[in-house]
């Protein structure tokens, strides 16, 4: 079965960073050079990592097996350039501290400038009784900096513990809906296969005329295993095969499918497909030849044509192939 | 990267007949003609897939831990053209690519085993090439203009694409996919689109004299 896009953006990751097998090198691009779309996410991939190395959001492994990569490619140094200078210049400004604000010069003037001979006493009394004033004056700021500093670190602490317990309750209340999911998730499982189970007996006891339609409604996303996976059975009398995908709220102007073997063999395509849904909730058909399928896995690519012509992956999904 | 422009054989020597020697083999106008022609009977269609090709081959070689990983590009292409230009029918080029740059690769492993290793050239020692040249006055000019010179709906989007860290990121990226009414993913390969487009503008920038 065919990875998930986090799955596969994962895989591309460590591929990038020289952490994968030999055997696990070799399927990626064997893969990455029969499928632009496999390519593409590599290279999303590499822009994913130049941007979390940047920000400085690698572990201390990946940022040495990534600047081992850099150093050897011009080509990554350049885009790692790219990458700080985009974050340099689309981030948020940060407040410029304003400069401190330069004394008058005046009464310097007065003690240290130049004096006339019938000034100079008067000056140096004058400077000396200055010097404790101007001791008490640093002794009481320095005070009250500290006192600010102690307060700055007791509300800091404060906002810590608060934001350490935000997070444990985030984090319990995941945990509860993960949990909530999982059973959700059993679930829909038990009710599938009772699902297939009572299609497997209905077929079973009702003699399939010749000609029929085998039809699915497919299940969004890729996933790997086969108990979540979408699972058609073709029978012997099974002529057509007609799918059903619901894409959710996406809007393009036409779409396109595409059925290959996991080994990327193009087993049908199609083009010029339109939703007849206009409620914003997009589904589309397709219809074809029992015999193009079979019996295995297949990956089912949904693009999408937006107005300048350009395609974008719409969705993904996995199927799964039995012949009876 | 040393094959020749598209549209433009000037740095390419005449060659009218398939050659067939042992001196070293360079690539022929006519030859890279064949190569294209084999990815696309249109011609921009396999100048795009050439570029595909090439950036792919580029990529196997740097995720090899191989240097100079363009040349070696370049050269794995340079050994197709010569094939398809010498006769051989190829059906599926990059598939065939693949195959000749993993000989390239063992090629360059075993040359480097060969090689006696210099004192500068030593594992931890490894020649630095990365420059931190985001502060250069040129490329942040070259980078305002080619971001300004994007159309404002994809200049919207990478900017608010790329802000943000972390979880924060995640749910704007959410919440700009909802917007667009598309799948994340899509979202994804747009941003990557765009991004593509501004590098290229600013290496074009970057090469251009410097009036920039």
């Amino acid at each position: 079965m065919s990875l998930s896009h986090k799955d596969k953006r994962t895989v591309a990751m460590q591929y990038l960073l020289g952490s994968l097998s030999e055997e696990e090198k070799t399927k990626l691009e064997e893969q990455c050079f029969s499928d632009d779309v496999e390519f593409e996410e590599l290279e999303i991939a590499e822009d994913e990592l130049i941007d979390s190395y940047v920000r400085d959001e690698l572990s201390h492994g990946d940022r040495k097996r990534f600047e081992d990569a850099v150093r050897v490619s011009a080509r990554l140094s350049e885009r790692v350039n790219f990458a700080r200078l985009f974050s340099e210049r689309t981030a948020i400004a940060v407040d410029r501290t304003p400069l401190p604000a330069t004394p008058s010069r005046s009464w310097l003037n007065f003690i240290f400038g130049h004096s006339v001979p019938g000034q100079r006493r008067l000056r140096f009394a004058f400077a000396a009784s200055l010097i404790p004033l101007i001791a008490g004056l640093v002794l009481t700021v320095s005070w009250f900096k500290l006192r600010d500093a102690n307060r700055n670190l007791t509300a800091e602490r404060t906002r810590i513990e608060k934001e350490k317990a935000d997070l444990r309750l985030q984090l319990d209340s995941q945990k509860s809906r993960m949990q909530e999911l999982s059973s959700e998730l059993q679930t829909e499982i038990n009710e599938r296969q009772s699902q297939e189970k009572l299609v497997e007996e209905l077929q079973a006891k009702s003699n399939i005329p010749k000609g029929s339609t085998a039809l699915i409604a497919l299940v969004a996303g890729t996933v790997r295993g086969g108990s979540g996976a979408n699972h058609l059975v073709i029978n012997k009398n099974t002529t057509l095969v007609k799918l059903t995908m619901n894409l959710g709220p996406v809007e393009y102007s036409m779409y396109g499918v595409s059925i290959t073997t996991p080994e990327g063999n193009v087993v049908y395509r199609t083009r010029k497909l339109r939703s007849p849904e206009k409620s914003g909730n997009t589904t589309i058909t397709v219809q074809f030849g029992a015999r193009l399928l079979s019996a295995g896995d297949y990956i089912i690519r949904v693009q999408g044509f937006s107005q300048s012509g350009a395609t974008e992956p719409a969705a993904d999904y996995s199927l799964r192939v039995e012949k009876r | 990267m040393n094959s020749p422009e598209l549209d433009s054989p000037k740095s390419i020597p005449e060659s009218p007949t398939p050659p067939r020697s042992k001196a070293r083999w360079s690539l022929t106008q006519e030859a890279f003609d064949r190569l294209l022609g084999s990815l696309s009977v249109d011609r921009d269609e396999a100048g795009a897939r050439y570029e595909i090709i090439r950036r792919k081959l580029v990529r196997f070689f740097e995720c090899r831990a191989v240097e100079d990983s363009e040349d070696h590009a370049d050269e794995t292409i340079n050994r197709v053209a010569r094939r398809i230009y010498e006769g051989q029918r190829v059906d599926n080029v990059t598939g065939y690519c693949y195959g000749v740059a993993r000989l390239v690769l063992m090629e360059v492993i075993k040359d480097r085993e060969r090689a006696p290793i210099g004192l500068d050239e030593a594992p931890g020692v490894l020649r630095q090439k990365v420059v931190d040249a985001t502060d250069s006055e040129p490329r942040m000019k070259c980078f305002d203009e080619c971001l300004e010179s994007l159309p404002p709906e994809s200049r919207q989007l990478i900017i608010d694409y790329y802000q943000e860290e972390r979880r924060a990121k995640i749910e704007l990226r959410q919440q700009l996919a909802d917007q667009l009414r598309i799948p994340v993913n899509a979202l994804r390969i747009r941003a990557h689109r765009i991004r593509m487009s501004l590098e290229r503008c600013i290496s074009t920038c970057m090469q251009a004299p410097a009036d920039v």
